[in-house]
């Protein structure tokens, strides 16, 4: 495991909480909402109840807060490229001057909006995630997309199609680990020379990748075609999400919080 | 010369939470010419030490010397990878080339040899392993599975190493296929010293001289083959050992350096018959 | 009954088998072997209707597997596990992946959970109920795909060479589940495979070689033929390899021998004997 992260099972944390225990389907209906009305609202002001909101829902689900600022690092470099982007770049009075750039008082306002906006983003979709077991993840997703069975959506195959690619994540990681090795140990070395070369210093790991995973397609298939499979018709599931009182507590609370904050932005 | 391993400690993903030991305190010197097994369950620490010898992991704690060259100077990297060929598990995995010729000349190349070189090279190669050279222009995809073996010990052998480790060589071959690979292995002997990790204990013990015994990353056992037999965990696994043991119970004297399967029958007849 | 009435089959023009006649009965236990190439997963792939016969028929107790009708029925009841334990999970957690099966049948909910359960405690996978599957070793996921086969109570356990990519602990780890199963759930195995300790468990040997059915009888049978058993690519236990070694130097002991201390006594009369 020493040159791959351990990305396998998406960064799904396993502790007992109220937010843990929400029936998936509420929680991602819930993030999307709240995504969608958090990039409708053009308010800094109106941004704070979400911060609070999401403050108290990640309060609410014992994630360590080491945890929630590490998931800030990928994006740390996107964000900081928007921020100034906009606080030098948008029209407007003029506040103060560092050398030939202006910063103005519309630059300042959106960098703040825009900044704040991805953080909440990022700590919306993390809160799932951190939250949900993927497996949950796409039994949700495969009960959500049933609503669009009418548009001839391929709900269960999709959902299939998710869960084994999970199930696949780690065994692809090692693999890749392995073939590398091997490789090294015929001389190959990975990544040096110039930008042509160092690409194609990679055909010796990717193309026995490859290979195996569509070797690995096909025994599967086999083995899944062997237990009976046939696709969604007429199968059963072990475990049936089933909403129980708290899901609908949350919902309507979420939905609640929604159309409070639309209001207060009319009046 | 010689592959010195001295106090080798190894920790996977260390000052994690998943940190992990893999090899505790392992020393043990092996001369050139000398071939060594190493057995041990799954999770024993084989295949980390396998990787501490070319280089692919340094040792956490400790020093691991190919040839007095140490795996820990990074400039040592590549010659002790061609001093130290490694072929790991299922190693037709690795093909990616259009052509067997490619495949084995890959090696090769990566040492920066002439043209001209590579070529000798494959095709010796290729002669050692026992194929034809009309095989170096199918691809190696379309080969049959004791083929494929062949094929990719050829990629390794083109790099000439001295020491040549081979991680369960056997796996996934019915009987001919050991039975030619255990032959072709024991043809190596004296050109390079031979490292062979397996569970085939059987044809192991006919093959080399010493035998390291791993088990949960510590080195329970480490001698010369007609010795180790007589290490209680290992014998109730070598029915051979079992019947030579009863035998000397009796009052037979064997005179065993090795477990080949020929010398025993002869040691068997002369005692039997002769004595 | 597993029948097989003049079985012919070829990939394209590469032709498999030609005219394979068998019976397997309910309660053997069938060794199949022969060298690699020599047609076993073919064979296997033809028991659950995975493949059909070119020529001839396959029947599982009467079912033909030509009839499209019969194959979700003949897959439930001929639950066969493959070499690979990567590629026969999945789902992502244990109990999961044991439902999979049951669900495919769409049996209801609370079904498909007592049979996980039961199947979670017969082959003692109880602590591993909410692992994760990629985390499990070899062994483990050859257990769990043995769990995944029998959540469906197949009546036949078909076995693909389940143990040459284990280690030899996980390797008896298996036989002893499969042996339980065959003495106490009185299941019918048929199980390929090259290792001669994994072939005594059986009450048949059958051997396939070129095509044919090569031989059909006991493994004691089996094995007092050596030059037959390497070519089914059948290694012969080490002893009774150097005991047909000694045999034909001329010394005088019975053949097949398995164990170390009969051959020692044997060899021990010869020389007093002298």
């Amino acid at each position: 495991m020493s040159y791959f992260p351990n990305v396998g099972m998406g960064t799904f944390i396993p502790v007992d909480s109220i937010v843990h225990r929400i029936d998936p389907r509420v929680k991602i209906v819930s993030v999307l909402l709240l995504l969608v009305f958090l990039f409708v609202s053009k308010n800094l002001l109106h941004l704070m109840p979400y911060m609070v909101f999401t403050g108290i829902l990640f309060y609410l689900s014992k994630i360590p807060i080491k945890a929630v600022l590490k998931g800030l690092k990928p994006i740390l470099f996107l964000l900081l490229f928007a921020f100034l982007f906009q606080i030098f770049f948008t029209p407007g009075t003029v506040w103060f001057k560092i050398g030939f750039l202006a910063v103005t008082k519309e630059g300042v306002n959106m960098a703040l909006l825009i900044g704040l906006r991805l953080v909440l983003l990022v700590f919306l979709t993390n809160l799932l995630t951190f939250t949900t077991s993927p497996v949950s993840i796409t039994d949700g997703m495969e009960e959500l997309l049933k609503f669009f069975k009418f548009l001839k959506v391929p709900s269960h195959e999709i959902a299939m199609t998710m869960s084994i690619s999970l199930r696949f994540i780690p065994t692809l990681f090692e693999e890749a680990e392995r073939i590398m090795k091997a490789q090294m140990a015929r001389g190959a070395e990975f990544g040096t020379g110039r930008f042509l070369e160092r690409i194609r210093s990679y055909i010796p790991l990717v193309i026995p990748l490859f290979i195996g995973v569509f070797r690995k397609a096909e025994e599967l298939a086999i083995a899944m075609e062997s237990r009976c499979y046939k696709g969604g018709e007429g199968r059963t599931r072990l475990k049936k999400l089933k909403l129980e009182a708290r899901d609908y507590i949350a919902m309507v609370i979420v939905i609640l919080f929604l159309v409070a904050n639309v209001m207060w932005g009319w009046f | 010369m010689a592959i010195e391993v001295k106090n080798v400690s190894f920790f996977y993903s260390i000052g994690t939470p998943f940190e992990k030991k893999a090899l505790e305190n392992i020393s043990f010197s092996l001369e050139m010419g000398e071939n060594m097994g190493i057995l041990g369950p799954t999770g024993s620490g084989k295949s980390t030490l396998i990787q501490l010898l070319n280089a692919l992991l340094i040792p956490t704690k400790g020093e691991v010397l190919i040839d007095g060259l140490n795996t820990r100077e990074r400039k040592n990297g590549s010659k002790i990878r061609e001093l130290v060929g490694v072929v790991f598990q299922y190693p037709e995995n690795q093909f990616f080339e259009d052509t067997v010729y490619e495949e084995i000349a890959f090696g090769a190349k990566n040492l920066r040899l002439s043209k001209e070189e590579v070529d000798r090279r494959v095709r010796e190669a290729i002669a050692v392993v026992g194929l034809p050279e009309a095989i170096l222009d199918k691809s190696p995809f379309e080969l049959s599975g004791g083929e494929k073996r062949k094929v990719a010990i050829a990629s390794i052998l083109v790099r000439k190493p001295k020491y040549l480790v081979f991680d369960e060589p056997f796996a996934g071959m019915d009987y001919p296929g050991t039975e030619a690979l255990v032959k072709f292995l024991k043809s190596l002997r004296g050109t390079v010293s031979l490292i062979v990790v397996t569970h085939t204990l059987d044809e192991l013990l006919g093959l080399v001289d010493k035998i390291m015994f791993l088990d949960n990353g510590k080195m329970k056992a480490f001698g010369p083959v007609k010795d180790i037999i007589h290490f209680e965990e290992l014998r109730k696994y070598v029915p051979l050992a079992e019947l030579i043991s009863l035998l000397e119970q009796k009052g037979l004297n064997f005179q065993l350096n090795t477990f080949e399967l020929d010398h025993l029958e002869e040691e068997i007849v002369r005692n039997v018959l002769f004595s | 009954m597993i029948k097989l009435i003049d079985v012919s089959f070829s990939y394209g023009d590469r032709e498999i088998f030609d005219g394979i006649n068998m019976e397997i009965g309910d309660g053997e236990w069938v060794a199949l072997v022969g060298a690699n190439g020599s047609g076993k997963s073919t064979l296997i792939k033809l028991l659950n209707g995975l493949l059909v016969p070119t020529k001839g028929r396959v029947l599982i107790d009467g079912m033909d597997t030509r009839d499209e009708g019969n194959v979700w029925e003949i897959r439930r009841r001929v639950g066969v596990v493959f070499q690979n334990p990567d590629t026969q999970i999945v789902a992502s957690i244990v109990e999961d992946d044991i439902a999979f099966g049951p669900e495919n049948l769409g049996l209801a909910p609370e079904e498909i959970r007592e049979r996980v359960e039961q199947v979670l405690k017969v082959l003692r996978l109880e602590p591993f109920r909410s692992s994760p599957t990629y985390a499990l070793s070899g062994g483990q996921k050859q257990k769990l795909a043995i769990a995944g086969v029998l959540a469906m109570k197949p009546r036949y356990l078909v076995l693909d060479e389940p143990t040459s990519m284990l280690d030899p602990p996980s390797r008896r780890d298996i036989n002893k589940i499969i042996k339980f199963l065959y003495d106490k759930e009185k299941i019918t195995v048929v199980y390929s495979t090259h290792n001669p300790e994994e072939i005594f468990y059986a009450t048949r040997v059958i051997a396939l070689s070129k095509g044919t059915l090569f031989f059909n009888g006991t493994p004691w049978e089996f094995f007092s033929n050596p030059e037959r058993v390497w070519k089914c690519g059948v290694k012969l236990p080490i002893i009774t390899h150097l005991c047909y070694k000694l045999k034909k130097r001329g010394l005088d002991l019975s053949f097949p021998i398995f164990s170390p201390k009969e051959l020692a006594e044997e060899l021990w009369r010869l020389k007093s004997k002298m």
